[in-house]
């Protein structure tokens, strides 16, 4: 019996591995820059912002600054909005049982859309208003997906699809609409669609951060119940759990979480998708291990794409969302090639 | 302990009676079978029992309304095997029959080593052990079968309701299911609910047969009185011989219709004729 191992337990080498990719990502986040600073200085420094522990990093005033308020920032950021957007990808996978589902699926692309258009076209660059206005069209579309995707039975995930298709035309088009009637500075706008991570200190960390926790907490506090959802809604009943009160929290986390990832970084598209896949291919199919490795080998990808966005065309900077799509849309492709094959 | 009782059991569903007035008592460590044509409510039955619809009248379990019951309690109580159970791809048998620890195992916990044991124990039973780290894709319908049924014993529930548990099964297989089912409800006084349509299987291994017709309980009783060539034409529309089998069993073998070996395009009304 001692072969009969159980695979759904997270083991430690696997998870030291993810963090050691975190950690690695981080790095090259922090020393990759029009200012080079030193690895050994860069890290000293780090640790010796922990309380209680003072060292001398021998880094100038401007190689600190640059660290602390512009790099170190952006990196925190990205490895935070990373791991959202997979976190809420594999969730709603989970619970609606579809693979291609990720944070975008219930129209909180197009309802924060919506709502950063109408953010610049009261104010033209979007300002201070922008994160708020995205989270409330966020939250607005995914409730309305989710009042006309009831139905008599309850809420299927057909239903719930297809009104999530609905209410991204819908916004999508109201978005439009007002693109063309007002006078938005087009540019600014497309680069906040596109997704970017730009910071002001640390002031976008401190607006997303405190959901995305919450909303990560409750996520992978359901990650056992997520494996029974993997059966249909009758089974998971017959195993004494009940499948909406599971779908109804996965649902609100998730979509907590992505509204404040996008709020903060506007639409960074496949991370959702291309992340929890490639955590399945590689460690297996239960959630108690896709879960927390996609949050931490989001973070990781994203901050790695960061990179790519800051030094591709260089002294210019690409819109994040355009390395995870050229990224990700060939993966997409090759992730379907492999599931045919495998069953 | 584990006696079910049933008492005017009904249950419409988007506008269709699905279930009539069903009266049945089901005695603790008896093996029920249901049979019945396609459509009688037997599976509607089964899930009405076990919770899953929402049914009309009274199931009590020992006493206890399963309606008072909660979702965590009733399945601790009742093990369903439905006809064709979920099997995602991907996932290691075992960790497929840990699914069934599910009820023991707090909401936000993970299991403890007492359930590998239970895991463990009831995949030993069923002689499955060594598909432990084999993914559920990768398994015949003779071992999926085990699986699946190891998940329901590694429940723990006294009751047992089991959906067509042979209908994918070649002969042997049949026998076989079968024969481990009645072991288990020998070794652990397991009450035992199953739906089955092959009739000479169920008149070998259940204690009582309950013939289902239209939504309602037509007969119920030893196989030698419910199997009888009257109630076959009568409910199922089919021309069968009952035969006496050997160890005082009943043997139930269809017979071509006359009537559809003479014109053959009657064939399709000749069972709502019987009506």
């Amino acid at each position: 019996m001692a072969a009969a191992q159980n695979s759904t337990r997270l083991r430690p080498p696997v998870l030291i591995l993810a963090f050691a990719l975190l950690l690695a990502a981080v790095l090259l986040g922090i020393l990759v820059g029009p200012v080079s600073i030193p690895p050994a200085g860069a890290i000293v420094e780090l640790i010796s912002r922990l309380p209680g522990i003072d060292l001398d990093s021998g880094l100038t005033i401007r190689q600190t600054d640059i660290l602390w308020q512009i790099r170190f920032p952006r990196v925190v950021l990205g490895a935070l909005v990373g791991a959202t957007l997979a976190l809420a990808g594999a969730a709603y996978q989970g619970v609606f049982r579809n693979a291609l589902a990720d944070p975008f699926l219930l129209g909180v692309a197009a309802g924060a859309g919506l709502g950063a258009t109408i953010a610049f076209s009261q104010n033209g660059g979007g300002g201070p208003l922008l994160p708020i206005a995205a989270f409330v069209g966020a939250v607005l579309a995914v409730g309305a997906t989710y009042t006309l995707g009831r139905s008599p039975g309850g809420r299927s995930t057909v239903t719930l699809v297809v009104a999530g298709v609905a209410v991204t035309s819908f916004f999508t088009a109201l978005q439009t609409y007002l693109q063309h009637r007002s006078e938005i500075d087009l540019r600014s706008l497309y680069s906040w669609l596109l997704g970017r991570l730009s910071t002001t200190g640390w002031s976008e960390v401190r607006t997303a951060a405190p959901y995305a926790i919450a909303a990560a907490v409750v996520i992978l506090l359901h990650r056992r119940l997520l494996d029974v959802m993997a059966l249909d809604d009758q089974e998971t009943a017959s195993l004494g759990i009940n499948p909406s009160r599971v779908r109804v929290w996965v649902v609100l986390a998730a979509t907590l979480g992505t509204a404040a990832a996008v709020a903060v970084s506007g639409l960074i598209a496949f991370v959702g998708i291309i992340v929890p896949h490639t955590v399945r291919l590689l460690f297996g199919v239960s959630y108690r291990r896709v879960l927390p490795l996609s949050c931490l080998i989001g973070g990781a990808f994203l901050v790695a794409a960061d990179v790519a966005a800051r030094t591709v065309v260089a002294p210019a900077e690409l819109p994040i969302g355009v390395v995870t799509a050229f990224v990700g849309a060939p993966f997409f492709l090759l992730v379907l090639r492999l599931n045919r094959k495998s069953t | 302990m584990s006696t079910v009782v049933l008492a005017g059991v009904g249950l419409t569903l988007g506008g269709n009676r699905i279930l009539e007035s069903i009266d049945l008592t089901v005695e603790h460590g008896e093996w029920i079978g249901l049979i019945g044509p396609n459509g009688a409510g037997k599976t509607s039955l089964l899930n009405g029992i076990a919770g899953s619809l929402p049914i009309e009248g009274e199931v009590r379990v020992g006493g206890r309304l399963v309606t008072s019951l909660k979702d965590r309690e009733r399945a601790r109580v009742f093990a369903v095997v439905p006809q064709a159970p979920v099997t995602p791809p991907g996932i290691l048998a075992i960790d497929y029959v840990m699914l069934g620890r599910t009820p023991h195992i707090g909401y936000f916990q993970r299991e403890g080593s007492h359930d590998v044991n239970v895991v463990e124990a009831a995949m030993a039973n069923l002689e499955i052990a060594s598909l432990a780290g084999r993914r559920l894709e990768t398994l015949s319908g003779g071992e999926l079968q085990r699986v699946v049924l190891a998940r329901a014993l590694a429940q723990e529930a006294p009751i047992l309701l089991l959906d067509e548990p042979t209908s994918a099964l070649d002969v042997g297989h049949r026998v076989g299911a079968l024969e481990r089912v009645e072991l288990l409800r020998r070794d652990r006084n397991l009450t035992v609910i199953t739906v089955l349509h092959d009739l000479t299987l169920a008149a070998q291994f259940c204690d009582r047969l309950a013939l289902m017709a239209g939504g309602r309980v037509a007969d119920i009783g030893q196989a030698g009185a419910v199997l009888t060539e009257g109630a076959m034409r009568k409910h199922y529309g089919a021309d069968v011989v009952v035969m006496d089998g050997p160890g005082g069993s009943v043997v139930v073998v269809p017979m071509r219709s006359s009537r559809s070996r003479l014109a053959p395009s009657r064939l399709i009304g000749s069972s709502d004729s019987a009506e």
